[in-house]
């Protein structure tokens, strides 16, 4: 009842409010209190709802949410609060900012979407005094009473509980939210002064209201299990990181919040990704969910305007627009890639006009599709010059060169804050690859970095590779000295003294672009480079001898000291190389496929017997030695050794042509023979050097030179004996009659050389120094041919028809020997039908 | 061993003989001509470092600093299955010593494929390894 004389008691101890209304003047619809001073009695509002929030759930927290938002974050603890048909009045004091707050609006405070309510005010209804009602003393009660009994949720306990806080019986005659940041600040502090805080393990501040968490920085930088906000009215991504900057929990629950029902959420607030390991129950990198405009926001069907080649007239309309254009590409059948697609995109994007960074790229509804902004210059090339038409290139399947018409969708949004800006992920992601310790900036791969998800940085374009690396030279100077740039398509570097600001750059590595001359480099002459690497452009094919391409890049970099990792100090193109190919596709033959295998099997005795699979009854073997025995002393445990090798040797200087027969094997029977009588050896893999001489696909030369360690056992000397060996083979490969495994081949061996010689002291100096993978361990990694062989084998065993071999290889990794345990398994349980038989 | 084989190994092992001695006497002594004891479409390899053709490879051979050669030891096999067209092969391997202008003696050996064309033997293809690093 305002205006009357009265007395409140609220029987909790406090001692009553005589209200006396001394001053009789109301304030309503005005912004000044005049001459009046709001000190520190009880001041009267009145809202003067007129009824009209009946239809709200809670009309009394939507004013409440209206009164926080009008005094713009003052303390402000309504009294007494009473709910009215009309009006609803309440008491306060000490709120003197509050009060200046309210005038500011004119007494008026607005609910919801706009309704107006007016507030009358009557200052200094009551005296006040310490021992009446006060809110600050019972929140600090209330807190420490928590404090005290801190909470057990989830496992997770320390917990200070202060769900749905303001309607805790403690409060029955105070209005205390957590949404006016004022009093979510003086909770706060409350709490870190309280000495139990250091307990406190996470809080629990659910179904409070809450918008803003600005002041729980007053209890950051401690780890935290548990910040539980859900069930609030956080609504803003930029606001929340901001606020948690500071704050740091295992997981943050944001449930019931208008921020969570957001499209943007989970990325909107990937700031707080190293504060939070969990949020919302899932952990922070499962959470983040790629925001793409083209994901709802943006329906290519009906937003923007068509662009093909029947209205290409209109394109200049969009001369000046800042806003997204989707390029649309059908390929019905997903022939190409995204990286093959951008491959053959790019050969239309003019390296002289604007920057083109498709953006947002995804294959959907059979059409390559992506925005760009701000390259009106290339969009008119691109339908002026060309139509609209991208070429492809003939392939097997199509030998007939083909063209893909496509099409445009102008002005498909404007450009949102939310929307990557490629300059930005550019610098990002150049960001994020320097090793400081190493002074290294590796681009390696550029457009792998994840801060270029949705940007397409095909650095073909010289533009585009020049900004990257003006980026690059603006942010580390002089701080780095090596850049990377392998694998990223280059086409040309131009304008590299941009470098030069980088004064201490001195190596830069472009193996695997695609430089076709190695004038496409010429700027980075200027450089003062030491280092350099060329390897895998198409240029290094421009040069046929070795010498040749260094005395051409010598040439154009005259201080150059290494070329593609070789010291040039040694003479050009006599550098010693650890391998030779004549022939890429014989790749294989020196690893898995023969020449490791072989080696491996020969090591140990028992394996050594499975060798006989190489040798036809046809094939030769030659054994020599040319190792030579200290002059100086006469060592006959070594004599022993070496004998092992040499009684099998031969050598035609020193014996008759009609004893040429003698010493050479045939078939293989007597090889077996002799490669059984050999010692047991281990190779030191990393010592291998080969040279594929000769291969066709049929046949193949294959000479290998390397180091491999006599395991002979000898109970006199136990220190190791190294030998250096070398192997010449002359394989014929097998590939007809292989049924089902068309790649299957079968490895025979028609003549082989071994050879045995003293190692230098180099070779035995580094000798096993480095660890070659254990083939164990890569059984995982079987290649084409060794799973074809694998199949083929498991086929000839078990008879069944090839969709059941693979699959039942396929289930036991393939490892044959699970395999044929799978099958005799499912044999037995009759789980094989009579049509997976051959 | 039937005496097909037999006659067949020896005239490798004679073939290799003859054929090896021409090739050090050219590499020492006369590199410009190195390029007749190869097949147009030869293949060579030293130390890793490839070129292909008759003319390459001699080039290659140019650059190289003088040599000394002296073989030690000798083998050769006829190969059975034919490696290249339908021809007699052989594959002869030689190693020894070498010494490069005025640099150490070094380990070398070698592998020939030869063949013969017309009524001479042509190296297909030649590899040839140094057992140290040259500097």
């Amino acid at each position: 009842m305002p205006g009357q004389r009265r007395v409140l008691d609220f029987g909790d101890g406090t001692e009553p409010i005589l209200l006396d209304y001394p001053d009789t003047r109301i304030f309503s619809n005005c912004s000044s209190y005049g001459d009046r001073v709001p000190g520190l009695s009880w001041n009267e509002f009145t809202v003067h709802h007129r009824g009209q929030l009946e239809y709200q759930c809670n009309p009394q927290q939507a004013i409440m949410e209206a009164i926080y938002e009008a005094v713009d974050g003052a303390e402000f603890y309504p009294v007494h609060y009473q709910r009215g048909p009309r009006e609803d009045t309440f008491l306060a004091r000490n709120c003197k900012q509050a009060i200046d707050n309210l005038f500011k609006l004119s007494l008026a405070i607005s609910v919801g979407k706009g309704a107006s309510i007016p507030i009358k005010v009557q200052l200094a209804v009551a005296e006040s005094n310490m021992r009446q009602i006060s809110p600050h003393f019972l929140i600090a009660s209330v807190l420490d009473n928590l404090l005290k009994r801190l909470e057990q949720q989830n496992g997770v306990d320390g917990l200070l509980n202060l769900d749905n806080f303001g309607a805790r019986p403690e409060f029955r005659n105070v209005v205390v939210s957590l949404a006016n940041p004022a009093i979510l600040m003086n909770v706060c502090q409350v709490i870190r002064n309280d000495p139990a805080c250091g307990r406190v393990n996470g809080f629990i501040m659910t179904n409070n209201h809450i918008r803003e968490v600005r002041y729980l920085n007053l209890l950051s930088n401690v780890d935290y299990a548990l910040l539980d906000l859900s069930g609030n009215k956080i609504r803003s991504a930029e606001r929340l990181c901001r606020d948690l900057a500071q704050f740091r929990a295992r997981e943050l629950l944001l449930n019931r919040n208008p921020i969570a029902k957001s499209n943007k959420f989970p990325g909107n607030i990937k700031a707080l990704e190293n504060n939070f390991q969990m949020v919302n129950g899932l952990p922070f990198n499962k959470l983040h969910k790629a925001y793409s405009p083209l994901d709802g926001e943006i329906d290519l069907y009906v937003d923007g305007t068509r662009i093909d080649e029947v209205n290409a007239f209109q394109l200049p309309e969009f001369e000046h627009s800042q806003h997204w254009h989707a390029f649309l590409v059908p390929d019905p059948h997903h022939e190409f890639q995204q990286e093959s697609f951008f491959n053959m995109f790019f050969i239309y994007v003019d390296p002289n006009l604007s920057e083109f960074y498709p953006c947002y790229y995804r294959y959907d509804r059979g059409e390559h599709i992506f925005l760009v902004r701000n390259c009106y210059d290339q969009i008119a090339n691109l339908v002026n010059n060309f139509k609209l038409q991208m070429e492809i290139p003939a392939m097997p399947m199509f030998p007939e060169k083909r063209s893909f018409g496509y099409y445009l969708r102008m002005n498909v949004s404007t450009f949102k804050k939310q929307h990557v800006v490629p300059e930005e992920c550019l610098i990002k992601a150049v960001e994020r690859r320097y090793a400081a310790q190493n002074r290294l900036l590796d681009l390696e791969q550029l457009q792998a970095s994840e801060s270029l998800r949705n940007v397409v940085v095909h650095l073909s374009s010289p533009k585009i590779l020049t900004n990257v690396l003006s980026v690059a030279s603006k942010q580390f100077m002089t701080n780095c000295s090596e850049i990377r740039l392998c694998n990223n398509k280059i086409l040309t570097v131009q304008k590299a003294h941009i470098l030069r600001r980088m004064g201490n750059l001195r190596a830069v590595d472009l193996s695997h672009n695609w430089l076709h001359e190695l004038s496409a480099i010429e700027s980075l002459s200027e450089l003062p480079l030491k280092s350099l690497v060329l390897y895998g452009n198409p240029l290094c094919r421009n040069y046929c001898l070795p010498s040749e391409y260094v005395r051409a890049v010598t040439q154009m970099f005259p201080q150059l000291t290494t070329l593609d990792g070789v010291d040039l100090q040694t003479n050009p193109g006599q550098a010693p190389q650890k391998d030779f190919l004549c022939d890429i596709a014989a790749y294989e033959l020196v690893g898995d496929v023969f020449l490791k295998d072989y080696l491996r099997e020969f090591e140990g005795q028992d394996e050594r017997a499975n060798l006989h699979k190489y040798y036809t009854d046809d094939s030769l073997f030659t054994m020599t030695s040319t190792y030579k025995m200290p002059s100086h002393y006469i060592n006959g445990h070594l004599v022993r050794r070496i004998s092992k090798y040499s009684t099998h040797a031969r050598n035609l200087l020193k014996s008759d042509i009609s004893r040429a027969a003698n010493g050479v094997h045939v078939g293989k029977e007597e090889i077996m023979v002799v490669l059984m009588q050999l010692p047991k050896v281990t190779h030191d893999f990393h010592s291998l050097q080969t040279d594929v001489m000769y291969y066709d696909g049929k046949s193949a030369v294959i000479n290998v030179t390397g180091l491999l360690r006599d395991e002979q056992p000898d109970s006199r000397d136990k220190s190791d004996f190294f030998l250096a060996f070398s192997r010449q083979f002359v394989i014929k490969i097998d590939d007809e009659g292989q049924g089902i495994s068309k790649g299957a081949r079968r490895i025979r061996i028609t003549n082989e050389r071994f050879n045995i010689m003293n190692p230098s002291q180099k070779m035995i100096r580094s000798a096993f120094k480095v660890n070659y993978p254990d083939h164990t361990a890569e059984k995982e990694k079987d290649s084409v041919d060794t799973k074809d062989y694998k199949l083929l084998i498991f086929q000839e065993i078990t008879g069944l028809i090839s969709p059941w071999c693979t699959s039942i290889v396929e289930q036991a990794d393939w490892d044959l020997e699970r395999a044929l345990k799978l099958f005799i398994q499912k044999n037995a349980a009759n789980e094989i039908p009579d049509q997976a038989i051959a | 061993m039937n005496s097909d084989l037999r006659t067949k190994i020896e005239n490798c092992a004679r073939t290799a003989e003859d054929f090896t001695r021409l090739y050090y006497a050219s590499l020492d002594n006369r590199r410009h001509q190195m390029g007749r004891l190869y097949i147009n479409t030869a293949v060579f390899s030293w130390n890793g470092n490839g070129a292909t053709g008759r003319e390459m490879i001699e080039r290659y051979f140019t650059e190289l600093p003088s040599s000394a050669h002296q073989m030690t030891n000798l083998d050769a096999q006829p190969i059975m299955e034919e490696c290249v067209g339908a021809q007699l092969t052989y594959v002869i391997l030689a190693s020894g010593t070498v010494k490069y202008g005025d640099q150490p003696m070094r380990n070398f050996q070698q592998s020939f494929i030869v063949t013969a064309d017309g009524d001479k033997w042509k190296i297909v293809s030649d590899c040839y390894r140094l057992q140290e690093v040259m500097v």
